[in-house]
């Protein structure tokens, strides 16, 4: 089966008159696949109600096939699609939900990594792009109110036009959306001195189940008024209600920016270098991390090269004003000479640090040189304990045989750990889940988390209770009861047993 | 210690992480998954894993909205070539009926045979018959469309003379033998090119050769999916090419350009056409490119020019953005104006994409239309493109726009101000 990728570009697959259909064999693609229409629930009469509430609802094979998936790349169909234009229209269809007890998916751009958008009980899935417009951006007292469909990347843009800066920037910045980020807390690698999406959610507008419209939060820098609902909902995956409306925190835009790359030896030298950076009191806007399977991923054209010997690489960057950045560019040098640093280089110019970022964001999807498929694991560790888990990995690798690559924002010690492997081999598929589970149980037991940016939804919620006690897991069941008592809106997420 | 196999490629599959959203032009539009290349990768893979090819219309309609502009594959990290997919599907599901109506008419219009000439020359007169009683707009000729193909306000004028069967050589001069792949656009259109690279060459000291027998470059057919048109018109014209056997052959069409790069792969079944497609694509150039390689420019504008004052707009046609006929944007070609200043910001596809016009001439519209917000701040005075369908693009987009902005090759535009100061 391998042999069919292995011999032909995809040039020749594509371009032999006829042939698309026949090349690859079914089974490597099939993941999962859940094509059950739930037609008691959405028939005829509820899609033209649906229709109704919004003109753009989609029921074609066509339309359902291209919502069954996400960036997990697991399918599973949806019975319907609608496009919602306004706030009022998205509670009109909760209300209707509701009513007639189907599921409701919420999606944005569908680019999450845990399986938040997918219909994995069927039902109606609602995409909210189009609501996508960024209402007001306050320059006096750097708030905005955005609707969920704005893209990230785009909003990036908008206020650094204006001198400001929203640091949430998760690698999908390009083509997510804020209302995906806030559902999911999506991160990125300016957590270690910015913090991640949370951070910045001020107040939000929600439609519950019911269709009732509840507004949370504040649009000042402070407020303890009732429950902080806005922090509840920012991460709850779509579960609780759909986010019509966002106001945004923003800063002022740093001055100058400064990137470093630093090689070591040792995966230990760099982390504990990390350890010891954060100690000193300097606070990069990133440190990025690299382990030699992920260097290996990286251009040869990287500016400054790539030392052969090197075992890890440190990406660092620090922002401010000059003369900070310079002492602190100087103290970080310093410091990578006391860990063995082989190479240490100051990127030149603006387009240097560009095209190492560039680098840096290509090496997700560059993993795939190694194996057909990808299970990807973003669990965190105290930064200090980055180490520890370091030796963890390599255990397990010799143990195992398989491909492990960890990399990730060393500076708050949220490592993306991910084993390459073709999931049609069974024996490495059992051995591949043997490992993530044994790296869960070591994550925590170092006082870890299971996620740190990606989520729950239904790719880790069978290690939930790992973390979770069940007092708290019963209060959490309890409070998804509250805002949505039927169980419509994105089930078979986040609680364990509930995908079956 | 995990090596990486380098006999294992896994490129060429699609895993759905989006990232072709954030270049989609199509999907920018619409934000529909259907129209962005990872949901075209879904259904054609849902299709093969449940070995069945639908063919109903809305499968169609998802395949027909691509413009194969390619800003997909460029971007893809898995290099997956959406725009090779997408063609070849086109191929097993055929058109529609306005689509084979306008597809024929392209291919009796391009057609060197009495056929061709009588369609040419009866659209022309038609054209002036039913174009007069519509007075003339915004400097621009407009013509009422004589298709059935309601809300266009441009209409091509034709010429029912080609430039190639007026087009005669006398001597030899030169030392390198170039001949002039016209394409149909510089040949039955947009003459002005065809003659400003004729001109410009003519005071290189070089001649062209531009057989009358070329034919088209067989790209529409192509990205229609009918692979044995463009194969026979590969054929046929790379068995011209080869009796004439030039050192070097110039385009003015960057579809053009990209089409003779493409030939290898469409006569990949013939191993005699491949080989020699081989060799005409490695002397393919383009013929800006050869203008300004030849540093033809500061030689006629050896000092500054500080009198000419204009705007421009230059537009880097998709076919040399990316790809093998990728070239970077001739800037050198305005450095001798001071004064001249050219607009580069516009950096995604026009919204032409050949067929894709025809068959979604709103969405076509609505795509064009991004760029205009910056294009009326700008107040321009000409829109430089070398692609023939990028041209259309803009001559219908701005008129769209109640624009009257002249477009044209950049050749056409540097000729226009050698002949004012030479």
């Amino acid at each position: 089966m391998l042999r069919l990728y292995s011999t032909k570009t995809p040039d020749e697959h594509f371009l032999k008159r006829g042939a698309y259909f026949q090349i690859i064999p079914k089974e490597v693609f099939i993941k999962s696949i859940h094509s059950k229409v739930i037609s008691t629930s959405l028939n005829k009469e509820t899609i033209s109600r649906l229709r109704s509430i919004s003109r753009k609802t989609l029921t074609t094979e066509t339309d359902r096939q291209c919502y069954a998936y996400d960036a997990t790349n697991m399918q599973y169909m949806p019975d319907a699609i609608v496009f919602p234009d306004n706030e009022e229209q998205v509670s009109q269809i909760l209300k209707l939900a509701n009513e007639k007890e189907f599921p409701v998916v919420p999606r944005g751009a569908g680019s999450g990594l845990t399986g938040g958008a997918l219909a994995v009980k069927g039902g109606l899935v609602v995409v909210m792009t189009r609501m996508n417009q960024i209402l007001n951006i306050d320059m006096d007292n750097l708030v905005a109110d955005v609707q969920p469909g704005v893209v990230t990347g785009l909003f990036h843009q908008r206020v650094q036009h204006l001198g400001f800066f929203y640091p949430p920037d998760p690698s999908s910045s390009a083509y997510s959306t804020l209302g995906g980020n806030v559902a999911e807390c999506a991160g990125g690698p300016s957590a270690v001195k910015y913090g991640v999406t949370r951070d910045y959610v001020l107040g939000l507008n929600v439609v519950i189940p019911g269709g009732a419209i509840i507004q949370t939060g504040v649009r000042t820098a402070k407020g303890v008024v009732g429950y902080d609902l806005t922090r509840l909902i920012t991460g709850s995956e779509g579960t609780l209600g759909i986010i019509t409306q966002i106001t945004l925190k923003l800063l002022p835009k740093p001055k100058y920016t400064q990137t470093l790359t630093v090689f070591y030896p040792s995966m230990h030298d760099a982390a504990k270098n990390v350890s010891e950076i954060i100690r000193q009191g300097l606070i990069p806007k990133t440190i990025e991390y690299l382990d030699h399977a992920a260097i290996a991923c990286m251009p040869a054209d990287l500016p400054g090269g790539i030392p052969s010997e090197a075992k890890a690489m440190l990406i660092i960057e620090i922002d401010g004003i000059p003369e900070q950045i310079d002492t602190e560019c100087l103290q970080i040098m310093d410091l990578a000479h006391q860990y063995q640093a082989i190479s240490i280089r100051k990127a030149e110019n603006a387009a240097e640090s560009n095209a190492i970022w560039q680098a840096r964001k290509a090496i997700s999807p560059a993993l795939y040189k190694y194996a057909p498929d990808k299970i990807n694991e973003d669990i965190v560790v105290p930064r200090s304990l980055i180490p520890d888990f370091v030796d963890k990995v390599d255990e397990l690798r010799h143990a195992t045989g398989l491909t492990m690559i960890t990399f990730g924002h060393a500076g708050d010690g949220n490592i993306h750990f991910t084993v390459m492997l073709d999931k049609n081999d069974a024996n490495t598929k059992k051995k591949a889940d043997l490992v993530i589970e044994s790296i869960f149980d070591y994550t925590l037991s170092l006082g870890g988390t299971l996620s740190g940016e990606h989520g729950i939804g239904i790719s880790k919620s069978a290690y939930l209770e790992k973390e979770i006690n069940p007092q708290t897991l019963t209060l959490m069941r309890q409070i998804k009861k509250a805002f949505d008592p039927k169980g419509i809106l994105n089930p078979g997420k986040i609680f364990p047993g509930d995908i079956s | 210690m995990t090596h990486v196999n380098q006999d294992i490629n896994y490129a060429g599959k699609c895993i759905r992480c989006g990232l072709c959203m954030s270049v989609c032009p199509v999907y920018q539009i619409t934000l529909e998954e259907s129209d962005v290349a990872r949901g075209k990768m879904a259904l054609l893979e849902w299709q093969q894993n449940h070995n069945h090819i639908t063919k109903s219309s809305r499968f169609k309609e998802s395949i027909s909205r691509c413009l194969l502009c390619g800003a997909c594959a460029n971007i893809c990290p898995n290099q997956v070539t959406t725009k090779d997919c997408i063609q070849t599907v086109r191929q097993s599901i055929g058109s529609n009926v306005k689509e084979k109506i306008v597809m024929s008419s392209i291919n009796t219009f391009s057609k060197q045979s009495r056929s061709g000439q009588i369609f040419r020359k009866s659209s022309s007169i038609l054209q002036k018959c039913v174009g007069k009683k519509i007075q003339e707009q915004s400097g621009l000729k407009l013509r009422f469309p004589l298709s059935s193909i309601r809300g266009r306000k441009y209409i091509p004028e034709i010429h029912p003379v080609s430039f190639t069967s007026q087009y005669t050589f006398k001597e030899q001069s030169s030392p390198l033998k170039i001949m002039y792949f016209t394409g149909c656009g510089a040949n039955y259109v947009f003459n002005q090119t065809a003659q400003a690279l004729t001109e410009i060459l003519r005071k290189m000291n070089q001649t062209l050769i531009a057989p009358e027998n070329q034919l088209c470059c067989g790209l529409p057919f192509y990205a229609a999916g009918d692979n044995q048109k463009a194969e026979m018109l590969a054929k046929k014209n790379i068995d011209i090419i080869n009796k004439i056997s030039p050192d070097l052959i110039l385009t003015t069409c960057a579809s053009c350009g990209a089409q003779i790069h493409q030939w290898q792969k469409l006569l990949k079944n013939d191993p005699d056409y491949q080989s020699r497609a081989v060799t005409i694509a490695n002397l393919h150039k383009d013929a800006t490119a050869f203008v300004l390689e030849k540093k033809y420019i500061r030689k006629i504008f050896s000092s500054q020019n500080k009198t000419i004052q204009e705007n421009i707009w230059y537009h880097h046609p998709c076919h040399m953005r990316w790809g093998q006929t990728q070239l970077p944007i001739p800037k050198e070609m305005f450095s001798p104006f001071d004064r001249v200043n050219v607009v580069y910001s516009d950096n995604q596809c026009c919204g032409n994409g050949g067929k894709f016009q025809i068959s979604h001439f709103n969405l076509s519209m609505k795509i064009f239309d991004r760029r205009m917000d910056l294009f009326r701040q700008q107040k321009i005075d000409h829109v430089l493109t070398s692609c023939t369908g990028c041209q259309l693009q803009f001559l219908e987009g701005l008129l769209q726009n109640d624009l009257s902005v002249s477009v044209m090759h950049p050749l056409a535009w540097l000729y226009q101000l050698i002949k004012l100061y030479y």
